[in-house]
């Protein structure tokens, strides 16, 4: 019996700072944009918003795909993060219908912008990713507090972050190899 | 077509220049060597050569489209050149390579135009940033009103610088009848601090086109005025000129409308091989309604099949904020609507910069061919080499093993190249033998 294949995607919510506030509070960029998320946000509303959102762009089709085997393995208000696991032949599915949520799936929520982080094929490894990358975003924000005038680490990080979210495929296929083995 | 060139200085000044034309004709850089005298030239007044004879300069140069850089070329045929060989320009687009060690040393400049616009000399240019990495993200499109405040386009701008785009086109869509002196209608923008991060901006106009007949649209008087021009077709026959005779880099459609033609490969081959890029803009289908997202997938899957995906930039033409996505997401969408990741990816770095990097060699550079990148003294190259070597007998193992093989005969320590054919050769001979 062969396992059954899985994704998990390591989601962060975005939220774009608005420029008038931040230069009134004194709050960095950085911080800003991965504030928490203050709503009550509960697994099951995530799983409904994101299902009604699969249904609107794909239909009974999407409905069916991904019945039964999408779930949240992990959502943090706290850093605005979740981890979705569903089926690997649907992944690029799931992961389209959150490109085209834009508010947090509450009455009244906020607008955002969900951004896949990363794909991996196990969830050790994006356990790994999360963590390090709340972890990296600590060590930016601090840095910006610190050495206000020149936060260039800060910046540095974010982009290496960045290029690992581009390899995203690479990743995806490191991991098929990984399973097939 | 593109072309790098390195202006390198044998004698004096006025008497002869050596000019390198770099050409990446594929993968490697293939090397063209010409040269030609100055002194009968006409055009020695203008500011380029002026500049290039005073201090003997090393330049890059790209061109535009095919047609406009042959026509150019034939003026520097005039100029009392010998080509040794045109070089194939036109494979040059499709590899988009610009050798970075000269693309390092690249000194900022913009258009004088522009600066006078800006009210800024030469001093104050901000440095062009598209030589830097070809990795880079580029966001060609963000929608620009003057109804825009400053705020929002503040928010929307360092959303994109940490979304990880690192240039981005303020998106101006002019209406018909426009003034006949255009000016710069973008806010100047504060500088980029610690807490608000901005990318680098472009300025860039969009013409909605829908009448193929007229052609007296004064494009020239928009090209000082911004950065990149596009055009919008709005009808099948504005659609087929755009692809086939109008001189813009992009050719951007609304597609979240219902066309009531569909993209036939012929004129839109025919643009991407001109050097015409089609851009699609994502915040179309975010924004649409239910129909207009059926339309915007059903438009951009037919151009992707009509081009197989060549030639295509990705921007967003976010009105704010939430209109941007994070690149990775958007190269996950459009796999999903057909087009190759890879591609994709290319649609975001190299194909823009391309452009980017073409238009600003259009307006600073020479008859938009040569461009001044370093001015590099005779001196300097030779000290260079002298460095070289001091560096490589700094090593005092190498310097020993080198000593044994050379057998004293003669201080030299040999080059690697050298090397290389003398083992080719010793091979050589030893095959013949048997």
């Amino acid at each position: 019996m062969v396992r059954i294949k899985e994704r998990y995607l390591l989601v962060n919510i975005v939220y774009p700072p608005d420029a008038a506030k931040i230069s009134k509070a004194r709050v960095p960029g950085l911080v800003a944009q991965h504030q928490p998320t203050v709503e009550k946000l509960t697994p099951q509303a995530l799983v409904r918003a994101i299902r009604a959102e699969v249904s609107l762009l794909y239909g009974d089709y999407g409905a069916g795909a991904l019945e039964g085997n999408l779930s949240v393995k992990y959502l943090s208000l706290a850093t605005s993060t979740f981890i979705l696991r569903c089926n690997r032949a649907h992944y690029q599915l799931l992961w389209s219908a959150l490109t085209f949520m834009d508010r947090v799936p509450v009455k009244d929520g906020r607008p955002c912008i969900f951004r896949v982080v990363r794909v991996s094929g196990t969830i050790r490894k994006i356990e790994e990713v999360a963590v390090n990358r709340a972890r990296k975003l600590i060590l930016a924000v601090k840095a910006e507090a610190s050495a206000h005038p020149q936060s260039s680490l800060s910046t540095d990080i974010l982009g290496t972050k960045d290029d690992a979210v581009l390899d995203v495929d690479n990743v995806v296929s490191d991991e098929d190899m990984e399973d097939g083995s | 077509m593109r072309v790098l060139a390195v202006l390198l200085p044998l004698e004096g000044p006025p008497v002869r220049l050596k000019v390198i034309i770099t050409a990446a004709v594929v993968s490697p850089l293939i090397f063209f060597t010409f040269f030609f005298s100055l002194s009968p030239i006409p055009l020695s007044s203008t500011p380029a050569i002026a500049c290039a004879t005073a201090a003997a300069a090393a330049a890059a140069a790209a061109g535009g489209t095919d047609a406009p850089t042959t026509s150019r070329f034939a003026k520097l045929n005039n100029l009392d050149t010998e080509l040794i060989d045109l070089i194939d320009l036109h494979s040059y687009i499709a590899s988009n390579i610009i050798n970075p060690t000269i693309t390092r040393i690249n000194q900022p400049r913009l258009s004088p135009a522009r600066n006078a616009l800006l009210g800024n000399d030469e001093k104050n240019t901000k440095p062009i940033h598209h030589f830097a990495s070809p990795t880079m993200l580029y966001d060609l499109n963000i929608a620009w009103s003057p109804a825009t405040t400053t705020e929002r386009l503040l928010q929307t701008l360092t959303t994109a610088s940490s979304l990880g785009y690192a240039t981005v086109a303020l998106n101006h869509t002019l209406e018909l009848p426009f003034p006949a002196n255009p000016t710069t209608p973008f806010p100047s923008l504060p500088a980029s601090s610690s807490d608000s991060k901005l990318p680098h901006v472009l300025h860039r106009a969009t013409l909605p086109l829908a009448d193929p007949a007229a052609s007296n649209y004064r494009l020239p008087s928009l090209v000082s005025v911004y950065d990149l021009l596009a055009i919008r077709p709005l009808t099948e026959k504005a659609f087929q000129n755009a692809c086939l005779t109008l001189d813009i880099p992009i050719i951007s459609l609304d597609m979240a409308q219902h066309f009531p033609f569909y993209f036939r490969p012929k004129p839109c081959m025919a643009a991407v091989s001109r050097g015409v890029r089609f851009e699609i803009c994502y915040s179309q289908a975010l924004a649409a309604d239910p129909r207009g997202r059926a339309n915007f997938i059903s438009n951009a899957t037919n151009l992707i099949r009509a081009t197989r995906g060549r030639g295509i930039i990705i921007s967003s033409e976010a009105k704010n904020a939430f209109g941007l996505r994070a690149p990775a997401d958007v190269v996950n969408l459009f796999n999903v609507w057909g087009l190759q990741s890879e591609k994709a990816m290319e649609g975001l770095r190299t194909i823009p910069r391309s452009v980017v990097v073409n238009e600003g060699m259009k307006r600073d550079g020479f008859r938009g061919v040569i461009n001044i990148v370093q001015v590099v003294k005779k001196n300097l190259v030779e000290g260079d080499q002298t460095d070289d070597q001091s560096s490589a007998t700094d090593q005092p193992g190498k310097k020993k093993n080198q000593k044994r093989k050379n057998g004293g005969e003669d201080g030299q320590p040999i080059s690697r190249r050298e090397a290389k054919k003398m083992k080719l050769a010793a091979r050589a001979a030893a095959s013949d033998k048997k």
